[in-house]
Order: C-alpha cells, then sequence, then structure tokens
C-alpha cells in the first residue's frame, strides 16, 4: 500500500520548468528523503502535494486522495513544516499550539494530552510566557515540528526541518522523526546534508527539476561505487547533467 | 465552527499582544475626531480688518462701531491714518480686509465717493463670507439711515413697509459647523480604519510567511476569510462607538435617530469596506502596495463623498461618478439620521445602494482570490 504516489507530476512557472515529470511511490510508514540542491525542485515538489501549489500536469495521490480534486481531504491527513519559518511570531508557543489544534479540530481532551506529550518530547517546558519571536532558532524549530505533529497526521512533510540547527539537535530531530515513523506515520522529509540521507529507508535524488536517482541510501551508494552519500551525490549529479 | 473560533481567538490574541498598535487604533478616532473638528471649520470668525477713515464723522463711528460689534470682524489698529499704511498692513497680511471710509461719508455727493473694500482673496471662502457678512451690514445701515430721514421728513415712505424675511433654520439651528463635520469624520475614520486593517491583513501573512499555515490547514476558504474579517467587524464597531461617544458628549452634536438605523447602515458599509480591503490584498505583493492602494482609493472616495463639499455642486459628470463611491451613501445616512432622525425607511434607497455596491466587491474579491491562489 502506497502512502503517496506520484505520476509525471510538473510544474512550469511561465518559461521555467521547476519540476519536470517526476514519478515516485512512497510506502506506508517509510521515511523518503528527498535529496539536492537548493533549487532543484523539492520544495516545489512538496507544495504541490500538500495543496499549496496547482500542478501544470501529472497526477498524484496522498494517502488516497488525488491531490487537485480533493485538496481538503489531502489537507486533513498532512502535517506540514514549512521551510520557512511560519508561526506567528507575536504570539506565544501555546498560543501557537492551540491555533494548529482548533484548525485541526482536535477536541480539548485530545488537545491536552498532545500538547503534554509534545512538550515533553520536545522539550518546549516554561517557554510559554515568552513571545515566539524572542526564542533561539532551534527552538523554534522544534515548535514548527511540534505544531506538525500536534494532530498525528498520516502523512508528514518535512522540508529542511533540520536547517539552522545545532548538530546536537538534529540527532533529537531525526529521533523524533523515528519515532513518529513507528507510530505509523509515513515521512516526507526534505534535506541537503547528505549524511542526514542515511536515516531514510528510501531517497530521491533530484536535481533541475527532475528525479535522477532513486532507491535505498545502499543501493544509490552502490550506484555509482561511492563510499558516502556525500560522494554518491555527486557523482550522480555530476553524471547527470553532462 | 472549531476552526473558526480558533482563527478569531489568535485574531483577538494579536490585537491584544500590540498594545502600541492597540493604543494607536483607540486613540485615532478621539484625536483625530477632536482635530478634525476643529481644523475644518468653515464659518467666518474674527476676520482682520483695517479700517481708514477719511470723514471722522458721529455717523462714521458709529459705522465702525456696529462692525466691531459683531465677532466677525476685528480691528487690526484703531488708529489707521492713511491709505498708504493700511494697504501696508494689507499686503503683510496683518489685515485680511481694508475698509476706506470716504470724506463726505455721511453726506455723499456723487458716485465716486463710495465706501471702498479690499479683500484678500487668497482665502476664497473666507474672502466671500466676510464680503457677505459686510454687505448685509451696509444694506442694514443704508435702511436704518433711510429710515432716519423719513423721520427727519425727508421721505414720503417708511422702509418698514417692505418685506422682511424671517429666517428659521431647521437641522441645525445654530449653523454650526461642527454638526455637519463630527458625523462625517466618524464615517471617515472607519473607512480608513477597516479598509487598512483588511488591506493588509493577507498581504502581512503571506509577507512574514504564516498564510502557509492557514493554507495548508483543512480549512475552507470561506472559513479563512469570515476568520479574519469578523473581528475586523467588531473592531470597527467598537472604534466607531467611541468616535460617537466624542462626538456627543464633547462636541453637543445630537442624536434623534435610532442606533439601529445607524448600525444597520454601518454593518452594510463594513460589508464593503472588508472586502473592498480583500480585494486590495489580492492586487498587492507587499503591504507597502496595498497601503498605497488604499490610500488612492479612499482620497478619491472622501472627495467624492460629499465629506466637504455637497455632491449637487459637483459638475454633473462627477456626480453621476458618485453613484458607486459607498461612502456618499453613508455619510447621507449617518447626517440624515443624527441630526434629522430620519430612518431607514426614508433612506432605503441608501441602504440598498450599499448593500448592493457590498456585493458586488465581495464577489469580486473572492473571484480574484481564488484566481490568485491558483
Amino acid at each position: 500500500m502506497f502512502a503517496i504516489e506520484v505520476h509525471e507530476l510538473t510544474k512550469r512557472f511561465h518559461q521555467f520548468i521547476a519540476v519536470n515529470q517526476v514519478t515516485f511511490a512512497v510506502r506506508e510508514k517509510e521515511i523518503f528523503g528527498f535529496l539536492g540542491a537548493n533549487g532543484a525542485g523539492k520544495t516545489t515538489v512538496i507544495r504541490m502535494l500538500c495543496g499549496l501549489l496547482t500542478p501544470t500536469s501529472g497526477t498524484a495521490k496522498v494517502s488516497g486522495y488525488d491531490i487537485q480534486h480533493e485538496v481538503f481531504q489531502v489537507k486533513k491527513n498532512i502535517g506540514y513544516m514549512s521551510q520557512k519559518f511560519s508561526l506567528y511570531e507575536d504570539l506565544s508557543p501555546l498560543q501557537n499550539i492551540n491555533l494548529y489544534a482548533g484548525l485541526y479540530r482536535l477536541s480539548n481532551s485530545i488537545r491536552k494530552e498532545r500538547i503534554d506529550f509534545i512538550s515533553h518530547r520536545l522539550q518546549l517546558i516554561n517557554t510559554n510566557s515568552k513571545r515566539v519571536k524572542d526564542l533561539p532558532v532551534g527552538y523554534k524549530q522544534r515548535l514548527a515540528l511540534g505544531c506538525a505533529i500536534l494532530h498525528q497526521p498520516k502523512i508528514l512533510f518535512l522540508d529542511e526541518p533540520t536547517s539552522g540547527v545545532d548538530p546536537s539537535a538534529r540527532q533529537m530531530f531525526w529521533d523524533i522523526i523515528y519515532e513518529e515513523a513507528n507510530y505509523g506515520t509515513t515521512i516526507l522529509v526534505t534535506t541537503h546534508y547528505m549524511e542526514e540521507a542515511e536515516y531514510c529507508s528510501q531517497v530521491s535524488i533530484m536535481d533541475q527539476g527532475k528525479i535522477i536517482a532513486q532507491g535505498t541510501p545502499k543501493e544509490v551508494k552502490q550506484l555509482v561505487h561511492a563510499k558516502t552519500m556525500q560522494d554518491a551525490f555527486l557523482k550522480i549529479v555530476e553524471k547527470a547533467r553532462s | 465552527m472549531r476552526p473558526l473560533l480558533a482563527l478569531w481567538k489568535k485574531e483577538l490574541l494579536q490585537m491584544i499582544r500590540d498594545p502600541a498598535m492597540l493604543r494607536v487604533l483607540i486613540a485615532a478616532p478621539i484625536i483625530q475626531l477632536l482635530i478634525l473638528s476643529y481644523a475644518i471649520n468653515t464659518e467666518l470668525k474674527q476676520m482682520r480688518v483695517a479700517i481708514v477713515n477719511y470723514d471722522q464723522s458721529n455717523e462714521s463711528r458709529r459705522f465702525i462701531e456696529k462692525l466691531f460689534a459683531t465677532d466677525y470682524f476685528v480691528p487690526v489698529s484703531i488708529y489707521i491714518s492713511s491709505y498708504s499704511s493700511a494697504i501696508q498692513a494689507f499686503m503683510q497680511s496683518e489685515a485680511e480686509m481694508v475698509i476706506i471710509l470716504p470724506e463726505n461719508f455721511s453726506q455723499p455727493q456723487n458716485e465716486n465717493q463710495n465706501i471702498q473694500i479690499i479683500v484678500d482673496g487668497q482665502h476664497s471662502n473666507v474672502a466671500s463670507l466676510g464680503l457677505g457678512y459686510l454687505q448685509r451690514m451696509v444694506a442694514q445701515y443704508n435702511l436704518q439711515r433711510i429710515e432716519q430721514m423719513k423721520l427727519d421728513g425727508k421721505l414720503p415712505f417708511s422702509i418698514y413697509q417692505t418685506i422682511e424675511p424671517v429666517v428659521r433654520v431647521w437641522y441645525n439651528p445654530n449653523l454650526d459647523p461642527k454638526w455637519f463635520f463630527v458625523p462625517g469624520i466618524c464615517v471617515l475614520l472607519i473607512t480608513i480604519i477597516a479598509t487598512l486593517l483588511s488591506g493588509i491583513a493577507i498581504v502581512k501573512e503571506r509577507e512574514i510567511g504564516t498564510i502557509e499555515l492557514l493554507l495548508v490547514a483543512p480549512i475552507r476558504r470561506w472559513q479563512l476569510i469570515i476568520g479574519k474579517i469578523v473581528p475586523f467587524y467588531f473592531l470597527s464597531l467598537l472604534l466607531l462607538g467611541l468616535a460617537f461617544i466624542v462626538g456627543l458628549l464633547w462636541f453637543r452634536v445630537p442624536f434623534i435617530g435610532s442606533w439601529f438605523d445607524i448600525w444597520l447602515g454601518v454593518t452594510l458599509y463594513l460589508f464593503f469596506l472588508l472586502s473592498l480591503g480583500l480585494f486590495i490584498s489580492t492586487l498587492s505583493k507587499t503591504q507597502a502596495q496595498a497601503m498605497f492602494l488604499v490610500w488612492f482609493i479612499l482620497i478619491f472616495s472622501i472627495l467624492t463623498s460629499g465629506f466637504f463639499f455637497p455632491v449637487e455642486n459637483m459638475p454633473k459628470w462627477l456626480q453621476t461618478m458618485t453613484i458607486v463611491n459607498p461612502m456618499k451613501y453613508m455619510m447621507i445616512i449617518v447626517r440624515c439620521v443624527m441630526l434629522k432622525g430620519a430612518s431607514w425607511i426614508e433612506l432605503w434607497d441608501n441602504y440598498i445602494m450599499l448593500a448592493g455596491l457590498g456585493l458586488i466587491t465581495a464577489i469580486a474579491a473572492i473571484f480574484r482570490y481564488q484566481q490568485k491562489l491558483n
């Protein structure tokens, strides 16, 4: 059973083709990594899958729902952490979380339970008197992740969740991502830290709007006889561009 | 309903969390009302007059006394002896009017011995008002003189046999311009506040990126719009209430009609304004752009709303254009309900126009909004 099925998805902005006939599928409970340089088209794919952008052509299903004709159902089943921080900086962390809880229609008892869980797991305690803008970057990222998983989505989209986070906090992030996958959440995550690709069960390398390699991290490395993911990535991109 | 409540709570928290903004929003209507009401003053008071009296008879002194007995004119200096020094005062803007009484003021021999008046026409409104008062005074003075001549047996009939109108002013017996401007300023205030708030609402979220959070959530477009607009509606209503309190208690403007009629009009008007704001929001990429558009539209609608000048005095083509200016209808409603005690039954066409223009704008905004997001 696939959580995400993408078939020849294309997005064109005027003359520029941001995503070019991308096809892939993500199995349920999988951690699927999207690798690529900035501007490769990863974010555009995610934004289409979340219903924020309409594809120029091609189709995609998220949790069994068509992203163009059943957007509302898609939105109910996903959590999204955008690359650009998008919480309300003038509100406190708890006020932001409560907004999410309301938008995703959580009942009061579930809301309390989830807030408890998230604040402990993400160490978000004792900061509710402050506004989000007065908090350090790492904390903001944790809060954004907490909001994205608050309603226990079936599918979680994380767009560069670890950018700007220090290495120790990055480890905590991946621990949580693993935990969520263990609970049964399917995760699609983009990153440009190649070593993070090792955490994924499947990876897909994008360059200039196209998917140029796909498989488990091991398979991708073997493809070009590389030892590290970093090495494999550079070789694959070089080969694709020549 | 839960998502809507969450959105309203968020808007409320954002308003409260920004005390500086809150203070501005509450203080602005009061300060603007106080200052604007005093600044916009069309009545004439204490025009500075330089008088050169070549006559020096009792007759001419009585005329001058009569002139300065009113509040309309004040002397620049009592002792101006020559024409040239009066002109000098006039040129240095010390005097706004020069009156020259000829030598034979009391016993004119021919037409050339008339009283001469020079008036500063830069402020055409002040000048024509001043001249009007002066002419009325001269006419009165003439009548008294003729009556005197009659008493002296020089004239055969009484001037009191002529017609004298008895004037009664309705709706504003003292012709206090504040009664005219205070309701207008109230309309002006909510126009500015509501259009600005809703004009930057969506753009602001887009600019700081928080719109993503809302767009990716499972809420309908209309919920997003209602979530924005309802808090602004209540805030505008609250601020209008404050302005009314100042208008009624401080300026003592009467309120003869019913609050329901005002509320009904304001609600229709706010429906238009908030839709207009959303429409502007879809046309702009940045908050600055939205602000610019708001001001551009506002200035045009203020000038053609009848706030300063009656619409009936405008050229025909401009009058035709004001048909699509909702502010015009709101001005009429607020003024007529407050001062005349009119009700929506007499003013129904204004209410219909407000509702119609609001509906058209709302449809346009929703249409643009959908287009924009795709």
